[in-house]
């Protein structure tokens, strides 16, 4: 007992490191494998707080480019107020959806990387205002990200901008209900590829890639982005890149989805052991 | 250590920190170019400390850094793996004379002992950072390309540090 008291004591710096880097190295796996922030983050009300200044600061510098993109989508949406096919060009989704089924609840996206593998974003809402784990949020561009992490007065969000986990299923709105996956190639904010399109199909430079109806925490036809270039490689799929319609990099406005048959379905999924 | 010593490192580490949060990560130098200059704090602390208290430090200085810039303990991990290891290149006596050059402390003399001490440790923390960042074999050309610039880069900025407020007064 004493030798092994000794040997602890002898080692005690090596130990305290192997001690102090597993709470470390758990807080980097919990966050790649299962998308739970654990202990280092700062959507709670200090290091939220200390984010906001300095994006009030930031702001300043972005003011015009926000407030044209929200003067288009005020336009786009008293113009449009029929149920019309949606002009996905001008920033106006929120004209063309069908939200009957959605609770939207509009905040402030308060921190935001977009220059690591897998970027997060914090806003402003937080369970005060009911919002949950794995609710999706858009800007008024497009489809940004989903909640991971919720406190009273903020919430963390996994960004649209990560390697790991998809967002969102994407489908091409020009052919009907052609569905893929993207993936975001880590380095560039405005592009991300478009996996799993057969070359049979017919799609053009241009093509609009929507939400499909598959999620339950997005509402249909949420802009993605739109097919920047097409290329056909030797596989038997397309090389598709995409413009991101979200723009990670200046929005600060955004809305959270919130499905109002929510806790059911999860529920439901949870007792049926359904892999989503 | 004396008091003045004490409000210095707390000055340095508030300023690094400042520094990392408020200019570097909003420069967005693109994808490749990502410089983290916390590590100056570790590589700074005298010799003398007790290695328990270093790496209870690094240990609170990672938490700190990590808590205000969302990184999951990635600054953590690589502030405590370049605490636990930076004793392989200082010398072990505890009052070293300045023949061993590199000698820790908030004034110090730039040579080549001190600038291998500062290039490998700086490239060693970059390199753990960005591999548990990705933590992604698929990307491994990407994460040596990443460590280089952004060591390179992350050079630059400590020298500038050194030639306004490190530099020590020719003896």
């Amino acid at each position: 007992m004493g030798r092994i008291l000794a040997f602890i004591i002898a080692y005690r710096n090596t130990f305290l490191f192997i001690i102090l880097q597993i709470f470390a190295l758990t807080a980097i796996f919990r966050f790649h494998f299962y998308q739970k922030a654990a202990f280092f983050n700062n959507a709670n009300a200090v290091g939220a707080s200390v984010n906001k200044t300095q994006t009030n600061w930031r702001n300043y510098f972005y003011l015009q480019e926000l407030n044209e993109n929200l003067l288009m989508q005020n336009a786009a949406l008293l113009a449009n107020k029929q149920d019309t096919l949606h002009d996905l060009d001008t920033a106006n989704w929120a004209a063309g959806i069908n939200t009957s089924n959605f609770e939207v609840i509009p905040a402030h996206i308060i921190f935001n990387t977009t220059n690591r593998p897998s970027n997060t974003f914090v806003i402003d809402k937080g369970s005060n205002d009911n919002i949950m784990v794995g609710l999706g949020v858009a800007t008024s561009g497009g489809i940004a990200g989903k909640v991971i992490n919720v406190y009273p007065k903020y919430a963390l969000c996994l960004s649209i901008l990560n390697i790991n986990t998809p967002i969102v299923m994407p489908k091409i709105l020009e052919l009907e209900n052609k569905s893929g996956t993207i993936e975001w190639g880590g380095s560039n904010p405005n592009i991300a590829k478009l996996k799993g399109i057969h070359k049979y199909e017919e799609i053009k430079v241009g093509n609009h890639i929507v939400s499909s109806g598959y999620s339950i925490n997005f509402p249909e036809n949420i802009p993605v982005g739109t097919i920047k270039t097409l290329s056909k490689p030797g596989g038997s799929m397309y090389d598709i890149e995409i413009d991101l319609a979200a723009q990670l990099k200046t929005d600060y406005y955004a809305y959270v989805f919130k499905n109002k048959d929510k806790v059911i379905l999860d529920s439901i999924i949870e007792l049926n052991q359904i892999v989503p | 250590m004396k008091r003045s010593d004490i409000i210095g490192y707390i000055l340095l580490f508030l300023g690094l920190i400042g520094l990392q949060v408020i200019v570097l990560n909003n420069l967005d130098l693109g994808a490749y170019i990502k410089p983290q200059i916390l590590v100056l704090f570790i590589l700074l602390l005298p010799i003398e400390i007790n290695k328990s208290y270093l790496l209870l430090m690094a240990f609170a200085a990672g938490m700190t850094a990590d808590f205000l810039m969302n990184t999951n303990g990635l600054n953590t991990s690589g502030m405590l793996l370049i605490a636990f290891i930076r004793g392989l290149w200082l010398p072990k006596e505890s009052n070293p004379r300045a023949e061993f050059n590199v000698v820790p402390s908030l004034r110090i003399m730039l040579n080549g002992k001190w600038i291998s001490y500062i290039l490998l440790l700086t490239a060693i923390f970059h390199f753990n950072y960005f591999l548990l960042e990705f933590f992604n074999f698929k990307y491994i050309f990407r994460i040596f390309t990443v460590t280089i610039l952004s060591t390179i880069f992350s050079i630059f900025v400590q020298w500038i540090l050194f030639k306004l407020f490190l530099q020590a007064k020719t003896r």
